[in-house]
């Protein structure tokens, strides 16, 4: 196994390529259940006060910020 | 052939001392406990299993019960989890196994699911997908994304093809 990616990709980047492959050759059924929890990165939520605000979803968020 | 013979008996009575100095962790249990962990996921956890063979970065290896403490990184392949009922079979993208000094061994992976869950058609097509990628005019970094997948895909075309 070549190590070739090192001196491009971070360990985490290399690790989100081949999982989309995995993903990406499952049957029909699993495929649509695991790239709609694949594409989740970081969910994340203000706090203000002692107040939780809403949780943001970083995927969605960039999803309605390209649209 | 005497001495030949007093050096064999005494071979026997150290391996015999030495099974009943065992010196060990506390509360060692005799069966490797897998648990294999998704993000999503636990498909194994704590559950006691015979062998259990992985895809290493260095080769693949299988692990049996009072395996040396380790810390192994997955590349893309399948992990084979041999019980007393059969084995299963899975294919992973990457992450870390460890062998814990109690007997554990935790493998965390990023996405992984069993062969049969996979189909060879979309295998197929995205590595025809990925050669073309690697093959192109695109930027460095395109072209070594490209070969990585197509490497996944390789691996489980293999996995598949058994």
């Amino acid at each position: 196994m070549s190590s070739a990616w090192r001196s491009v990709f971070t360990y985490n980047k290399y690790a989100q390529i081949t999982a989309r492959a995995v993903r990406s050759s499952l049957k029909e059924e699993q495929r649509v259940a695991a790239e709609k929890r694949g594409l989740t990165m970081l969910r994340y939520q203000q706090w203000e006060n002692g107040k939780g605000g809403p949780q943001v979803v970083l995927s969605e968020e960039e999803a309605t910020k390209a649209s | 052939m005497s001495s030949l013979r007093l050096l064999s008996s005494t071979a026997r009575r150290a391996t015999a001392s030495f099974a009943l100095a065992r010196r060990g962790y506390a509360e060692i249990s005799d069966k490797l406990k897998l648990s294999l962990a998704l993000p999503h996921q636990a498909i194994f956890s704590s559950q006691d299993v015979v062998q259990v063979n992985i895809p290493a970065e260095s080769g693949d290896m299988g692990i049996l019960s009072n395996h040396v403490p380790s810390i192994e990184p997955l590349r893309p392949g399948v992990v084979e989890v041999i019980e007393n009922s059969g084995s299963q079979k899975f294919f992973v993208s990457g992450g870390f196994a460890t062998v814990h000094p109690n007997n554990k061994l935790t493998i965390n992976v990023i996405e992984g699911a069993p062969l049969e869950d996979f189909s060879i058609e979309a295998v197929r097509s995205g590595l025809a997908e990925a050669n073309k990628v690697a093959a192109g005019t695109g930027s460095e970094a395109d072209k070594l994304e490209a070969r990585i997948e197509a490497d996944v895909y390789e691996a489980l075309q293999h996995a598949l093809a058994k």
